[in-house]
This record gives C-alpha cells, sequence and structure tokens, in this order.
C-alpha cells in the first residue's frame, strides 16, 4: 500500500553537475497522474532548454508509484538507466536534464502518529516543518507574479491577461519612484510626452523621500547644505538658473554674494540648502503632474512580452483594493529602472555585534538610520561621553559637526575619530599631475568627483575608454573624500588643540559590551583596534556611529537579482592596479550602453534604460549625483529621440527655450 | 522608543487653527521657509507640511521634536526669537536657545513661540494586558503554502526533532513546564515557546546550535523573552512573533535575513540594513 502524501525531493542540478540552490519537496497528496515539463498545463512546470514540453508524468495509485516518459526529446532516466515507463521504490533517483527527482520514504502523517515515547500526541500537531539540506533559505512563497513569470524569458499579454490580473498599457514606466525615475520623467514630460502616456512606479509618493531620510538620519536638515552644484538641479533639466542665484535672489547678504560670485576660487564652492532643492523639486511635481502620473506600488518583476514591449508585475500599497486585487500588470514599450541604493552598510565587525548583543543595539548606529536619540542622550548626560565615528567621508564630518554642536550643552562630550591610516598632507590620491588636498587625514574635495567628470573632458575621456580603463579611472578619480569646509576643518582643528578630538588609526577588528557604569548610565562599547603598529588599542567609548556609507550591491534588490537571474545580463565590474597591471574586482552595476539602455533587455522596439547607483562602472561616473541622473535622462530620451520608435519629438533649441520659458511661468510643459 | 507624534498649531492671539492635529514621524523639524516665509514641518518620513505663509519671525530651524532616550520624546527650542512652554496655570516659561523639554509618553504639552501655540502630543506607550496573551506564532505552512498565526493563550509550542522534519506541537502550561514535560517523554525538543507564568512569552532552547533568536544563536536551556517582530530560526525555517494588536510587519528581503521590522517600508532593516521597501508584510489580527 503507498501511503500519500507521497513525497519527491526536486533539485536542479548546473552545468557542472552538483546541485544548485534549495531543494524541494514535491507532495502529490492523493492517487493520480502528475505531468512534469516546461509546459503551462504541467503540474509540475520545470524550466530548462533540454526539458520537454511533457516530458515525464508521475503515475500514483494505491498500489504503486510508477514514472513514465512522455516521448521526450532528451529521456528520462531511473538510477541512470534511460526508461519508458518503470515502478519506482524508495530511494530511486529520477533525472531529466538539469534536473533529479527523488522518492523519498513516507512522513509520518498525523494520522499515523500515534505515540512519541509512549506519549499520545496525535492532537498536539500544529504543523510540520519541512528541512532542505542546504544552507541557503527556502524563497518565499509567491503566487503573484512567480505563476506568470517564473523561468520565462517571454510572457505574452494573452497569458497575463488569462491570469485574471487587472493589466493596463502605457508607453514609458519609470521603475523606483524615486528622484532618477522622477528626473527621467520630468525629462520626457518637458519633451512633450503627455502625462497620460507615462507611470512612474514607487513605494514613496514623495520622489524625493528616501534622499530625504538618508539626509535627515545622516544629520542634514532641511536648512544645512549639501554637497552639490547650484547648476545640478533635478527640477530644472536647463540648469538655469541655478540654486545660487535663486539664493541670491531671496537676499543672502554681502558674504553670500561674494561666495556666488567667487566661488570656487575666490571662496568655497557654493552647494544649495537641502530644503531649497526640496521645495523646488515640490514646484516641479506639481507643474508636470507627478501625482497623476505615480502609481504606489512595489514592481515584483519584469518581463519581455512577445508583442515587443515588457511586462511590469507590482503590488498596489495603500489604496482600496486588498489581498489578490492588489496585484497587477502594466504592458509598457520602454521602462526605465531606478531603484537607488538596496541597502546601509553594516560591515562585519557591525553586523556581528548587533546581532549577539541585541540589547546594546542603541549604543552603536550606522549614519545612514535614526539615531538622533543618541546626541539627546549625549546632551542630556553632562558627564563625560565618548563617542566614536568611524570612517573619514562627509557624513562623518557632518556626524562630527553635529557632535561639537551637541558639545554646547555636554563639554564633557570627547570625540575619537576611527580611521584605517593617517594620511599626510602629501598622501591624497593622485591623478596625473593633479594630488588631493589632504586636511587632517581627510581628502578634500569640493564634490565627490572632480568636476570635469561631470560635464569636461574627463567625462568624454571616460566614456570613450574601455571596461578596464573606465575601471581604473574610477578608482583614480573616486574614492573618500570630504566636502571643502573651512568650518569643518576648524572644528577638527580646535578639537585636537583643546583634546577633545583625537584621531585613532588602525581596523577596528572587534565590539564588545561594556555593562552599565550605574544606574540611569547606559551600557558603552569596548572597541578593539588593530592598529598600524601591530598592537591592539582597546577603547572603552559610550556610543558607535558608523559612517561606512550605502551598499551599491545590485544583488540586494530582489527585482534587479530576478532580471540577472533571468536574463543573464553582464554587469560592471571593479578593477584596481596591482604590480602595474589591471585586476578585475568585485562586480558592480548593470552594463548599459553610452544611452544608458541596458541592451541585454532589448525586445523589438522595446526598450529599457537605467540610471543612478545601479548603472556604476558604466558610461558615466557621477552616476549617483543630481547632475548624473540628469545626463542619464538627457541621453536616454535623446536615444529615444534618435530612434524614432517611440513618437518622441526633438527638443530643438526653438523647442527648448520655450519649454524654459514655461518652466519660468510654472507653466505645465 | 515612540516613533511618532501627534502636533497641532493654532495662531496664539486668535486661535484659529492653523493646522489641525496631526500624526508626524519624528525626527521633526518647525521652522520657516522660502521666501514667502512659509511655515513648515519636515518629519522624519520626508514628510513637508506647511502652515500657511508670512511668519518672518519664525527661524530656518525653530523647534525640533526628536525620540528621546528610552520612551519619551524631546522637544528643543533652536530659535532666535524664542520658545516659552505654557503651563497649567497659563504661565509660559521660556527654554531658551537650545534649552529641552523631555515628555513622557502619553504627555501633552503646549508651546508658545512668535504668535503661534503649537500643542505636542507624545504617544502612550502600547499596553500589553497579561489577560488574554496578544503575541501569535506566525509561520509559513509548508502543506497550504499560506500563513497561519497560533496564539498562546494558555498553550505552548513545542518544535520537535522528527528525523528531517520538526514537528509542532501544543502543549499545556507554561513554556518551562512543557519543556520539562517533553524532556521527560524523551521528546527530542529543539525549541518551546510559550507563557512565561508572569504575563510575558518565552522561548527556552532546547538543543544548543539549533534555534537562533533574532539571528544570534541560542546555548542549551537558554531563555530570551518574546516581543513582537521577534524571530526564531530552526533549520532554515523562520517563525515570527506578532502581535495582534500591532497588527504588521515587514520582512526583510536580504535571504541571509529574513527579519521582521516594524511596517516602515521606507527605513532600512535594522538587523542588516536592507531597505524594506521590497518586504515581504505580515500581518496577524486579533
Amino acid at each position: 500500500m503507498i501511503q500519500f502524501p507521497v513525497r519527491f525531493r526536486v533539485r536542479q542540478i548546473g552545468i557542472d553537475g552538483n546541485t544548485m540552490g534549495p531543494s524541494r519537496i514535491l507532495l502529490c497528496e492523493e492517487p493520480g497522474r502528475f505531468l512534469i515539463g516546461k509546459s503551462e498545463e504541467a503540474d509540475v512546470p520545470l524550466t530548462g532548454d533540454a526539458v520537454s514540453r511533457r516530458h515525464l508524468s508521475l503515475l500514483l495509485d494505491t498500489h504503486d508509484v510508477r514514472v513514465r516518459d512522455e516521448s521526450s526529446t532528451n529521456g528520462t532516466y531511473v538510477n541512470g538507466t534511460r526508461v519508458d515507463e518503470v515502478v519506482l521504490a524508495v530511494g530511486d533517483q529520477i533525472s531529466i536534464p538539469g534536473w533529479l527527482l527523488e522518492l523519498l520514504a513516507p512522513a509520518d502523517s498525523p494520522a499515523t502518529v500515534t505515540r512519541i515515547a509512549g506519549v499520545a500526541v496525535d492532537e498536539s500537531l500544529v504543523s510540520r516543518l519541512i528541512m532542505t539540506d542546504d544552507d541557503t533559505p527556502p524563497p518565499p512563497r509567491r503566487t503573484f507574479p512567480d505563476a506568470e513569470f517564473d523561468g520565462k524569458e517571454m510572457v505574452s499579454i494573452e497569458a497575463l491577461r488569462a491570469s485574471g490580473h487587472p493589466v493596463e498599457e502605457t508607453r514609458f514606466c519609470a521603475v523606483g519612484g524615486g528622484l532618477g525615475s522622477f528626473v527621467w520623467v520630468d525629462h520626457l514630460r518637458c519633451y512633450g510626452v503627455p502625462a497620460s502616456d507615462i507611470r512612474a512606479i514607487g513605494t514613496e509618493e514623495v520622489c524625493y523621500q528616501t534622499y530625504k531620510r538618508y539626509c535627515k538620519n545622516s544629520q542634514i536638515p532641511d536648512h544645512e547644505r549639501l554637497r552639490s552644484n547650484s547648476l545640478s538641479r533635478p527640477d530644472n533639466i536647463w540648469g538655469f538658473p541655478g540654486y545660487a542665484m535663486r539664493e541670491v535672489g531671496k537676499g543672502i547678504g554681502v558674504k553670500g554674494i561674494f561666495q556666488v560670485f567667487g566661488e570656487p576660487t575666490l571662496a568655497e564652492s557654493y552647494t544649495p540648502r537641502a530644503g531649497d532643492v526640496f521645495e523646488s523639486l515640490d514646484i516641479e511635481a506639481k507643474r508636470i503632474g507627478w501625482s497623476e502620473m505615480f502609481i504606489k506600488a512595489q514592481v515584483l518583476g519584469l518581463r519581455k512580452t512577445s508583442d515587443g514591449r515588457y511586462a511590469v508585475a507590482f503590488k498596489l500599497w495603500g489604496g482600496e483594493a486588498s489581498g489578490m486585487a492588489r496585484n497587477r500588470y502594466l504592458i509598457a514599450d520602454v521602462v526605465h529602472l531606478s531603484t537607488g541604493y538596496p541597502a546601509t552598510r553594516f560591515v562585519e565587525d557591525f553586523q556581528t555585534f548587533i546581532t549577539n548583543h541585541p540589547d546594546n543595539r542603541a549604543q552603536v548606529a550606522n549614519a545612514y538610520e535614526p539615531h538622533d536619540q543618541i546626541y539627546v542622550e549625549a546632551e542630556r548626560r553632562g558627564g563625560p561621553v565618548q563617542v566614536v565615528v568611524r570612517g573619514r567621508g562627509i557624513v562623518a564630518s557632518r556626524i562630527i559637526q553635529r557632535l561639537h554642536e551637541a558639545r554646547k550643552k555636554n563639554p564633557g562630550i570627547r570625540i575619537l575619530h576611527s580611521m584605517r591610516s593617517p594620511l599626510g598632507p602629501r598622501d591624497g590620491a593622485i591623478f596625473r599631475k593633479a594630488r588631493r588636498l589632504v586636511r587632517n587625514n581627510v581628502e578634500i574635495q569640493p564634490f565627490n568627483w572632480p568636476k570635469s567628470c561631470w560635464g569636461g573632458d574627463l567625462r568624454v575621456e571616460y566614456e570613450r575608454a574601455g571596461e578596464e580603463d573606465r575601471g581604473i579611472m574610477l578608482g583614480q578619480l573616486g574614492g573618500t573624500t570630504t566636502a571643502e569646509r573651512s568650518d569643518w576643518i576648524a572644528i577638527m582643528d580646535r578639537g585636537a588643540e583643546e583634546g577633545w578630538y583625537r584621531a585613532v588609526y588602525g581596523n577596528i577588528s572587534a565590539f564588545q559590551p561594556i555593562p552599565s557604569p550605574g544606574p540611569d548610565q547606559p551600557d558603552g562599547v569596548q572597541i578593539s583596534i588593530d592598529t598600524v603598529e601591530g598592537n591592539v588599542e582597546r577603547l572603552n567609548a559610550d556610543y558607535l556611529i558608523d559612517c561606512t556609507g550605502l551598499i551599491a550591491d545590485i544583488r540586494r534588490a530582489p527585482l534587479l537579482a530576478d532580471l540577472l537571474d533571468t536574463y543573464h545580463l553582464p554587469r560592471n565590474h571593479a578593477w584596481r592596479m596591482q604590480d602595474g597591471r589591471a585586476v578585475r574586482g568585485a562586480p558592480s552595476g548593470l552594463r548599459a550602453s553610452n544611452d544608458f539602455e541596458i541592451e541585454g533587455l532589448r525586445n523589438g522596439n522595446g526598450r529599457v534604460y537605467a540610471a543612478g547607483t545601479i548603472t556604476t562602472g558604466g558610461p558615466y561616473l557621477a552616476v549617483d549625483s543630481f547632475l548624473g541622473l540628469q545626463y542619464s535622462a538627457l541621453r536616454s530620451v535623446d536615444h529615444l529621440v534618435t530612434e524614432r520608435h517611440h513618437k518622441v519629438r526633438d527638443l530643438g533649441p526653438l523647442r527648448s527655450f520655450g519649454g524654459w520659458c514655461r518652466w519660468m511661468v510654472g507653466a505645465r510643459p | 522608543m515612540s516613533e511618532e507624534v501627534e502636533l497641532s498649531i493654532r495662531n496664539a492671539g486668535s486661535g484659529a487653527v492653523l493646522l489641525a492635529a496631526q500624526t508626524l514621524r519624528l525626527p521633526i523639524e518647525i521652522g520657516r521657509f522660502g521666501a514667502a516665509n512659509v511655515g513648515r514641518i519636515s518629519a522624519g518620513d520626508g514628510r513637508i507640511v506647511h502652515f500657511g505663509e508670512g511668519f518672518g519671525t519664525l527661524s530656518r530651524q525653530h523647534l525640533t521634536i526628536a525620540a528621546g532616550p528610552g520612551s519619551g520624546i524631546v522637544v528643543t527650542d533652536m530659535s532666535s526669537n524664542g520658545v516659552s512652554q505654557v503651563g497649567q496655570a497659563g504661565a509660559a516659561v521660556p527654554l531658551g536657545h537650545g534649552g529641552t523639554v523631555r515628555m513622557s509618553p502619553g504627555a501633552m504639552r503646549i508651546f508658545e513661540t512668535v504668535g503661534l501655540q503649537v500643542t505636542v502630543c507624545a504617544p502612550k506607550e502600547a499596553q500589553v494586558d497579561a489577560i488574554g496573551q496578544p503575541l501569535h506564532l506566525v509561520y509559513d505552512s509548508s502543506s497550504t503554502g499560506r500563513l497561519k498565526a497560533l496564539d498562546f493563550d494558555g498553550v505552548s509550542i513545542a518544535l520537535v526533532e522528527n528525523g528531517a522534519e520538526v514537528l509542532m506541537r501544543r502543549r499545556k502550561g507554561t513554556a518551562m513546564a512543557a519543556l520539562e514535560a517533553a524532556r521527560a517523554e524523551g521528546a527530542a525538543c529543539l525549541l518551546m515557546i510559550g507563557p512565561d507564568g508572569a504575563g510575558g512569552i518565552t522561548a527556552i532552547c532546547g538543543q544548543g546550535g539549533e534555534v537562533a533568536h533574532n539571528r544570534r544563536m541560542m546555548e542549551a536551556d537558554e531563555v530570551a523573552a518574546m516581543d513582537h517582530l521577534d524571530t526564531v530560526e530552526i533549520r532554515g525555517q523562520l517563525l515570527r512573533i506578532m502581535s495582534a494588536e500591532e497588527g504588521k510587519g515587514l520582512s526583510c528581503t536580504n535571504t541571509r535575513c529574513r527579519q521582521l521590522n516594524p511596517y516602515l517600508p521606507g527605513e532600512n532593516c535594522r538587523y542588516c540594513g536592507q531597505r524594506l521597501g521590497d518586504g515581504i508584510s505580515y500581518w496577524v489580527h486579533s
């Protein structure tokens, strides 16, 4: 007698013959015939070029379990022997190209388990957790859009409509809904594409919400200045008038006017206030009708369609729809991907500490996560408070400025600035004949790239370079720098002089919690630093603020990971010089053409473009800057104009001037 | 720690409502903006609320409200023209530039400044009723493919090793008593989750090196107090503890993490830093 459910372990086999990914358990609950193959009608759909549409059947009745080959092209094998039809025994292995199915022994079902250790336990059984042998956790269960998308490179619109989920159509779809999407949509609107032909999908209604949150968390409130150029205006494709002119118009005093007209040689580079940027984005969003185009939803997948377009699967967030009714498909001719940074960087020691000591989570923070309570607590305590700031980028500078402000309330606050190694005045990065300025162990540069990377000779040189040369230039011109701000330099100089600021050099190797010294006193953190001299220095601190930044690994974004796996998209790589030759490093962004098209996703006349950090290592250096987003939008929309497939009209000088006049008076494009 | 605050603004002279009560995410900044001196509130989730214009005497950064240490919130005067707290007797006490007021959960305070009256209410902390446990165990049912939620009213859930499988079994009584009983019967109990007898829920590890609580591996006989959004992982399967009162959580999509976070789609995972916007939402109804 066969005991149901009959269970098979299903494993995917890679080209090297090893198993890939997690194993899955196939449960056949009752007698019957189960078709396995690539066909959509198959009970168990398996993917692979060598799997036939109808490959084999599992025939289950109360007496035996059999396997029958359904005249497949590449055959069905049981324990290594090709078979037509055969009865299976427990442990038999069925192999077809790329897959292995193993008949498992029957599980003890609730009906058969009557006693464990002599005690009746039937009624207590709530559930059974099926385990896999490998460490990889099982993939999340998702019926949408996996039923239509999983394992398919191409889907038909008819199949999507047949799924019962609403299917809408549009011409242009921006995926992400953040600043990158906004700038692209703004370009389309200024080029004359009506709002009714565009959809932007994202989880936050305001396009700068994520950016602003990162600013706020890293202690840049609205009245503080960003590290961006006056003419880099994500709300104005012409860039004129810049933020500086606007600020002059509001009245910024003689010193401010001198800075605007004297920068960058006679005065420090001008940078706009965060709040001004957000306010101007609000105005432009209203002008172009962003709210009419925006869909608040989470994008779950993207596939090519058989008619040369793209299907975007998304789940509505909020609104009246609930449950499965939130799942939708949007069919678009052109898709733009700009999903931003997928995570904040938790370096290994930081991750280990928060995993092992969750109770001490309030003592350590990444600068991009909310951590205002650290300043409030340090200000309130009145006694000595030691804060370790790790990193030497711009975020670290701003955090040190914030701690300096906190010292006005609690002069007992001391700052330990942790850096890997000291940097002398002659240690700044060198690019050809230029060397970066170094002050207080920190490399200084007005913006995060030399200015000619945006629109000057370095942009042209970089665009023309091959992958390897691009990677080398990226390494030489990038790196960690902070802005040229005399107040930040003065804070560090004064702190070192007065003894409340000290730089410590070496790699942080471990953190350990220190128990609370007394009632109403928070716990501390002991930080071990492997110093440059080879010693271990142990520092006791009250807080650690880690300023090591954001993660750009596109594999951390589920949507992009799915695209990489489904379409085997090529990626850019980091490069570094070693012993005089270029060595390829870790993969970085999606490979894009000079027009920011992801050519691996081309589908007839359909086009997919990308922007922002997901194109790192691609055709432009400063991809994640305001001007970088504008540049990529300009190139991709110009590409659409040149190709003439999608009825986007050229923005010649006259139309452009007209468009700018409309922008100036706030008229809808 | 409080994450939101309720705030309203009136004209101090006429009493006219300039901003009806709004629930806003911390930290909050109140100030003026732009050439028209627009009154503007900037919330922690990036939301911006305007409350009229012509506030020339309001500083750019006038008043901030941030989460305080522990529970409660802290209001700080950052203005040039000063902020006063209105006492119960109607007397106004100036905070002074950089001065702060701490507000405990549930407290309401009124602040007056440059002709504005700002009312701030710190949210009340969730009260967990010891009678009728609101915490549930939420898990993916392998047989149905759906989420299931189990309550802990007077029962514990045992995770018992059975060959390649782990069986989830209900047992009466507190977690400690149920674990002792299971061990006395010879069952290989990997984990017992259930009432601690004092109104809370605990997880007791049966065998070391098998179970992780919030990503940290537990030792044998280690007891961990369970709270809303805690997770326990056992051989790749994740069980989530959720409160029916809080209702909702977002699961991290990083396959190495998968922890449950508060339902704040714009934030990043507090365990690994992954953006939660792509996360899977979990919820449990009472």
